[in-house]
């Protein structure tokens, strides 16, 4: 019951956090959402902030729990490529609202915030995976490879709606081949 | 204010520089340049936190940047031009949240890949075209020689054998003559080479350097190639003893000049 009603909070804190925003939703709203008492919320999570880096963690594991496994038959700079596709995918999703780390970042623009530690933390997460795989690729300069996907994924996320989302996507796409083709 | 669409950032990338290609390359360094602006990021910030579709959309950057990609040859425009803008989108999020990365720089690094290899493939169809057509020209004028013997000009023109026809085929402008051209050039417009003087070397190889370096295409692929890899053993010969080269780090250079 006890584990029920903790995700039932998350889930539902989640929903109008990738909504509203994050400072736009009030404990008051997530708790009248959810129908329960603001004590109960408060028993699991001691402050709002609180509940904002659990959302951002919880996001983080089913960003990567979403994602196909990586296989062992192909090279790694084919895995690479797969990874970064398969982020890209996301974003050309309808329901995607833009990733929950990239909007608490902006939304916690303090360096000492804690949300914002998560956020650069979760981040950094994937920033580590790519460079992991550009290395076992052999490619000399795998961080800086990193950082030029990473951005690539990030500014898909973030492009103009109007001049349509699948378009980016595909160009992302066939800038993301391009890189790891041509990188040494 | 969106600074990014705005006649600033624009003019800006106008003045950047002479080519096309570099103001398009120059969109990552100006930012790099304004962001670190004392009170810039801390105004993005709060501008992107007030609206987070402020990076969306620039229109009239956008349609800036697609002249610029037409003019630079781009085989694609609106693809490079939205390539560019996500690269530009993903290192000002970077930037903010982790000032140290060099996001900007990495974008620009990304972007030159993307550039050359839009360069490589207009090239690439140039050759094609110019290659096809050159070929068929020739044919024309073989089997013109063959069937009215006569009609033959009888100036300075020679049909052509088998032997130069092989040759010919074999002799298409390289991509690594391309590059050789490209990358002096840049050494001389970044000051390390002397620019060669104009009147000492031949009008014609004069006239082929500065298509390659304006990206424009070849009338005559085989021709010119033969004559660009001329210029540069020239260039190697007589000019190249006075690049100088910026002494790496450690080392000093000796100053002749009494102060």
């Amino acid at each position: 019951m006890a584990s029920n009603m903790r995700e039932n909070i998350s889930k539902v804190a989640a929903e109008l956090f990738a909504t509203q925003g994050i400072n736009a939703t009030s404990v008051d709203a997530i708790v009248a959402k959810a129908d329960i008492a603001k004590v109960t919320l408060y028993k699991y999570f001691r402050t709002k902030e609180q509940l904002i880096i659990d959302y951002l963690r919880d996001y983080d594991e089913k960003l990567w729990g979403s994602l196909p496994a990586l296989s062992g038959k192909k090279t790694s700079r084919q895995q690479l490529n797969d990874l970064v596709e398969a982020l890209l995918d996301r974003i050309a999703q309808p329901e995607f609202k833009g990733f929950a780390y990239i909007n608490a970042s902006v939304e916690f623009p303090q360096a000492d915030s804690p949300v914002n530690q998560t956020s650069v933390s979760v981040s950094q997460n994937l920033r580590s995976q790519l460079s992991k795989l550009a290395k076992e690729a052999g490619i000399k300069k795998a961080d800086n490879l990193a950082q030029q996907l990473h951005l690539i994924i990030e500014g898909t996320s973030l492009s103009c709606k109007a001049s349509g989302v699948k378009t980016a996507v595909a160009n992302a796409k066939a800038m993301t081949k391009l890189l790891i083709d041509t990188a040494k | 204010m969106n600074v990014l669409d705005s006649p600033w950032m624009i003019s800006m990338l106008e003045k950047s520089a002479k080519s096309p290609k570099d103001k398009l390359l120059a969109l990552f360094s100006v930012l790099d340049n304004w962001i670190s602006a004392p009170g810039i990021r801390e105004q993005l910030g709060s501008s992107l936190e007030a609206a987070p579709s402020i990076l969306h959309c620039c229109p009239d950057l956008t349609s800036y940047l697609n002249g610029l990609a037409k003019k630079a040859g781009s085989p694609s425009p609106h693809t490079l031009v939205s390539q560019l803008l996500i690269l530009l989108q993903g290192a000002i999020i970077d930037e903010l949240r982790n000032p140290s990365h060099e996001s900007l720089k990495a974008a620009e690094n990304a972007a030159k890949a993307i550039l050359a290899a839009q360069t490589r493939l207009a090239w690439a169809r140039h050759w094609k075209i110019a290659g096809f057509s050159g070929f068929s020209a020739v044919t024309a004028a073989v089997i013109t020689i063959l069937l009215y013997p006569h009609a033959a000009p009888k100036q300075s023109y020679q049909a052509p054998t088998p032997y130069t026809l092989a040759s010919n085929q074999h002799d298409q402008l390289s991509p690594d003559t391309v590059e050789k051209v490209l990358a002096l050039q840049s050494r001389i417009d970044s000051g390390i080479c002397p620019a060669p003087q104009l009147f000492t070397m031949p009008q014609d190889q004069v006239a082929i350097y500065m298509d390659i370096v304006h990206f424009r295409s070849l009338e005559h692929p085989a021709a010119d190639s033969r004559k660009l890899r001329e210029f540069l053993n020239w260039y190697a010969q007589s000019r190249s003893w006075e690049c100088y080269y910026r002494p790496v780090n450690g080392h000093t250079a000796v100053s002749w000049v009494r102060k």
